[in-house]
């Protein structure tokens, strides 16, 4: 029987999708790998794919090629796509983590409150690192940053959680709800802390608020890069559990998981994957929400592959639409957040409107 | 050694929703936990499977206290169907029962396979392996999470020590023909030298299939025996609040209850 299924992805044994998963999961990095190249091609300064290919062959320190190529290549546009991928596979790792432990299709960090938690983090670095948190970023230097950013998302998940999540069930309606709460108060925090700022301050601010891969430098992704790959190599030690976890957490608990110990991981998860997130580039909504919903409708729900999947679909989709913030509008760059926004806003809706097709609520 | 139950109280919200229960149940058995809404039905349940820990006095398995035990080693010897399981995502019937043999270490793909198939055809669902679970009604679903449960709990003995199935309500959404089938199976994990306890609301369902009731109500233990025996006082027709005819059909080995409606109706 495996002999005759094992010939063709439509033959499936029944319940096997593995497959299917390894087919989607490797047309996924393919498409990451080819999106990069593309992306750093594209700009103001446009270079052919197969010329992108061959500079990052030859090295940074190549002179094979034009010496303004090679450092639009490798030291303005490599940097820029390897950031859009890393974050953009934290997003989706963010929401698709959320949306196990919440056991919710509709959980999301950037619309339950958590993105904007982190945001406040990093803002009130921004604001009072010079001041009142002086020590604080003294010591901390480059990842006092992303660490505000991470202790803002962490402190939000485990409000909502707490607020949401009843003897391990989670009633949709308090869960939307609470998030939006937190998201609305998260916000007029960073308001008042707009109003103490200086100017520079507020340009930072708006930044945050819109999100962008603007001056991305290899710095950036030498500080915030080894976090987001612990993240990354962190991930799949939740796969099982969160299977598990689909069932209701008495359940997971009957089938021999440590239910504290998994949801305390994802927890901090979500808030690392967000908080890092958010640090780099700001909100960028939509992320988390749509690639998780999209990969299970076509391939299936089971985290061993829903994770990594996620990730590298993450990856893709904030390629693909840092390269439209840079052409839609060029020479000048829309913030990356209203593409997803504008991509990933009634696509909820429409989940929303499905959703109450069959669900009644 | 079996199931101890040993002076097992639990409180909720400065209530005691569990009083001083204790019950010993051997391997081989089928226990059958009957009482009206509210009586602490499930509380036990949730205390026998480890889910709780009682305020006072404990469970032990095989004589570890079921409430620190390491949770995989738990769930290699007991498993729990629960009253009933939505999920929000597109999971395959056969994902969902495959979780069952998480746990269970040394098989390879083709032998889950094959564990899997056999526990769907053991709650007459062959062929709905590649079915969404989200899309079948709530009795397919609740005969999927049996499957599951079945391949999380395997044979009824293993080193000679009975394993142990709770099921909670497990005939709640099921037509006549499949509660006689799902409760069949739990007889059959009984009869194969594993104890079965299950919450039933169904009197001639408990009376039929189990080899002993225990009645609670308001948190205690009322009484705890042989169904015949109990039926014959008018102790249930008490617990219940409502008038009992209790009659024995011809070639019936066992009793049936019905509401003795011509009383109660005005």
């Amino acid at each position: 029987m495996s002999a005759l299924t094992g010939s063709s992805p439509l033959a499936r044994a029944p319940g096997e999708r593995s497959l299917v998963q390894a087919v989607a999961l490797a047309l996924l990095a393919f498409g990451v790998l080819a999106t990069a190249v593309l992306a750093i091609g594209i700009g103001p300064a446009a270079i052919s794919p197969s010329r992108v290919i061959q500079i990052l062959a030859a090295g940074p320190k190549t002179t094979a090629f034009p010496l303004g190529d090679v450092i639009i290549v490798w030291q303005i546009r490599l940097p820029r796509a390897i950031m859009a991928a890393l974050i953009g596979a934290m997003l989706a790792l963010g929401g698709t983590v959320m949306q196990g432990l919440f056991r919710n299709p509709l959980a999301d960090p950037a619309i339950l409150g958590v993105s904007n938690g982190a945001a406040l983090g990093a803002v009130s670095m921004i604001v009072l690192g010079g001041g009142a948190l002086a020590p604080v970023s003294a010591i901390l230097g480059g990842y006092a940053l992303p660490l505000a950013a991470f202790a803002g998302a962490l402190t939000a998940t485990l409000i909502l959680y707490a607020i949401a999540t009843r003897e391990g069930l989670t009633s949709v309606a308090t869960m939307l709800l609470s998030g939006i709460a937190l998201a609305a108060f998260a916000a007029a925090l960073m308001g008042y802390l707009a109003f103490l700022s200086d100017d520079t301050q507020l340009r930072d601010i708006t930044f945050w608020n819109l999100g962008g891969l603007g001056g991305v430098t290899w710095e950036k992704v030498a500080i915030s890069g080894p976090i987001m790959l612990l993240v990354l190599a962190a991930a799949p030690m939740l796969a099982r559990g969160l299977d598990a976890l689909v069932l209701g957490e008495a359940e997971a608990f009957h089938m021999g998981l440590r239910v504290e110990r998994l949801k305390r991981l994802a927890i901090l998860l979500v808030a690392a994957a967000t908080g890092v997130a958010v640090a780099v580039s700001g909100t960028i909504g939509f992320v988390g929400i749509v690639v998780p919903h999209l990969l299970r409708l076509a391939v299936g729900a089971d985290h061993r592959f829903l994770l990594p999947a996620s990730c590298l679909g993450g990856a893709l989709l904030l390629l693909v639409a840092d390269i439209g913030a840079r052409l839609l509008v060029a020479p000048a760059e829309l913030p990356i957040g209203i593409i997803t926004a504008a991509i990933g806003a009634p696509f909820f809706l429409w989940l929303l409107m499905r959703r109450r097709d069959f669900e009644g609520f | 050694m079996g199931l101890e139950i040993d002076d097992v109280g639990v409180v909720a919200g400065g209530r005691a929703i569990l009083h001083k229960v204790t019950a010993r149940i051997g391997a081989g058995t089928m226990v059958a936990v009957i009482g009206p809404n509210g009586a602490g039905k499930s509380t036990l349940v949730k205390a026998i499977s480890g889910e709780r820990r009682p305020a006072l006095g404990r469970v032990r398995l095989h004589g570890d206290d079921v409430s620190t035990l390491a949770p995989a080693d738990l769930a290699t010897q007991r498993a729990v169907l629960p009253q009933a399981t939505s999920i929000a995502f597109p999971f395959t019937v056969f994902e969902i029962v495959g979780l069952g043999l998480r746990q269970r270490a040394g098989m390879d793909a083709a032998a889950r396979r094959q564990e899997v198939q056999r526990a769907l055809a053991a709650v007459d669902l062959e062929g709905f392996g590649e079915r969404l679970y989200q899309r079948l009604s709530g009795g397919e679903q609740q005969r999927v999470q049996l499957a599951r449960v079945l391949c999380q709990i395997g044979k009824p003995v293993k080193d000679g020590r009975a394993k142990l199935l709770i099921l909670d309500e497990p005939t709640s959404s099921l037509d006549v023909r499949h509660q006689i089938a799902v409760l069949s199976i739990a007889r059959r994990f009984a009869d194969g030298g594993g104890i079965v306890v299950a919450v039933l609301h169904d009197l001639n369902l408990a009376v039929s299939f189990s080899d002993r009731l225990m009645v609670l109500q308001r948190g205690r233990l009322v009484a705890d025996g042989a169904p015949e025996e109990l039926l014959e006082g008018p102790m249930l027709a008490e617990t219940f609040g409502t008038g009992m005819v209790i009659m024995k059909p011809p070639g019936w080995a066992r009793p049936a209850v019905l509401p003795d409606l011509p009383r109660i109706l005005p």
